[in-house]
């Protein structure tokens, strides 16, 4: 995986959707009883969806050129895997309380 | 018998294998981070190999782990931790870990495919070696964070059981 803005861009995408999907898990039983329909347990279908996304988003976002501004992607998927880690733990957090 | 050293409830092989590859996953990514702090042609190659042998480790802990979540835990541990002293051990902290456990593969792979991608150029672009060392950093910080989890969980299942025991 040398094309690095595609690498970096869908790992960004990838993290939020996988905030996304714990919460959503959580909120809405109709997509919980969907991911589990769709891989018998709905971690096994936030696995394969996130690899999934990650994959074809690389594909989608890859380019030979290198960004410029690589730390400005590096920081920004820094943020959003720490922010996004903060998030779950405070939704479950919350929800138990 | 007290000690049932096969009794796999209590001593699983895929927590061993799940945490031994993920703490040398996370080792193998602070050994990249230190390589590039002072980058070189021969240390930017051994990164480069580190970094790929990190991710595979990673990706081994992600398998050995949801397995091991998606058969015994779910079926036996949950429920006993749940009735125990410390169920938030479960709905907090596994419920975290779950989650945040699928991040760490994907900024594994960001890492290695940054040392491979920029190779010995690394050396003088300092905004691209810098992202690196960042990424690097924050496996190694994520992969302990999951160890410490780790160590809350099993610490929610010893109370519960023991709580019948004792």
């Amino acid at each position: 995986m040398k094309n690095i803005r595609g690498v970096l861009s869908a790992a960004i995408v990838t993290i939020w959707t996988i905030v996304v999907m714990a919460i959503a898990t959580e909120i809405y039983p109709a997509f919980k009883a969907i991911l589990t329909s769709f891989a018998g347990q709905h971690w096994t279908a936030k696995s394969t969806i996130s690899l999934a996304v990650f994959f074809v988003l690389y594909l989608f976002f890859r380019s030979k050129e290198k960004p410029r501004n690589i730390l400005s992607y590096a920081v920004a998927l820094a943020l959003s895997a720490v922010i996004g880690g903060a998030v779950i733990f405070g939704f479950y957090l919350w929800h138990f309380l | 018998m007290i000690f049932n050293l096969c009794d796999t409830t209590l001593m699983h092989p895929l927590i061993g294998l799940h945490a031994t590859a993920g703490e040398f996953g996370a080792l193998a990514f602070l050994w990249v981070a230190v390589e590039l702090l002072n980058p070189t042609e021969s240390r930017i190659r051994r990164a480069t190999w580190i970094a790929g042998i990190g991710v595979i480790l990673l990706f081994i802990s992600w398998i050995a782990g949801g397995y091991y979540y998606l058969t015994d835990y779910q079926s036996i541990v949950k429920p006993v931790i749940k009735a125990g002293p410390l169920p938030w051990s479960h709905s907090v902290i596994t419920e975290t870990k779950e989650h945040i456990f699928l991040m760490i593969p994907f900024l594994a792979l960001v890492s290695w495919s940054l040392v491979r991608s920029y190779g010995t150029t690394l050396i003088a672009d300092r905004g691209a070696r810098m992202s690196a060392v960042l990424i690097s950093a924050l496996v190694v910080i994520f992969a302990f964070a999951m160890a410490g989890m780790g160590f809350i969980i099993s610490s929610g299942f010893r109370g519960a059981l023991e709580a019948t025991v004792l």
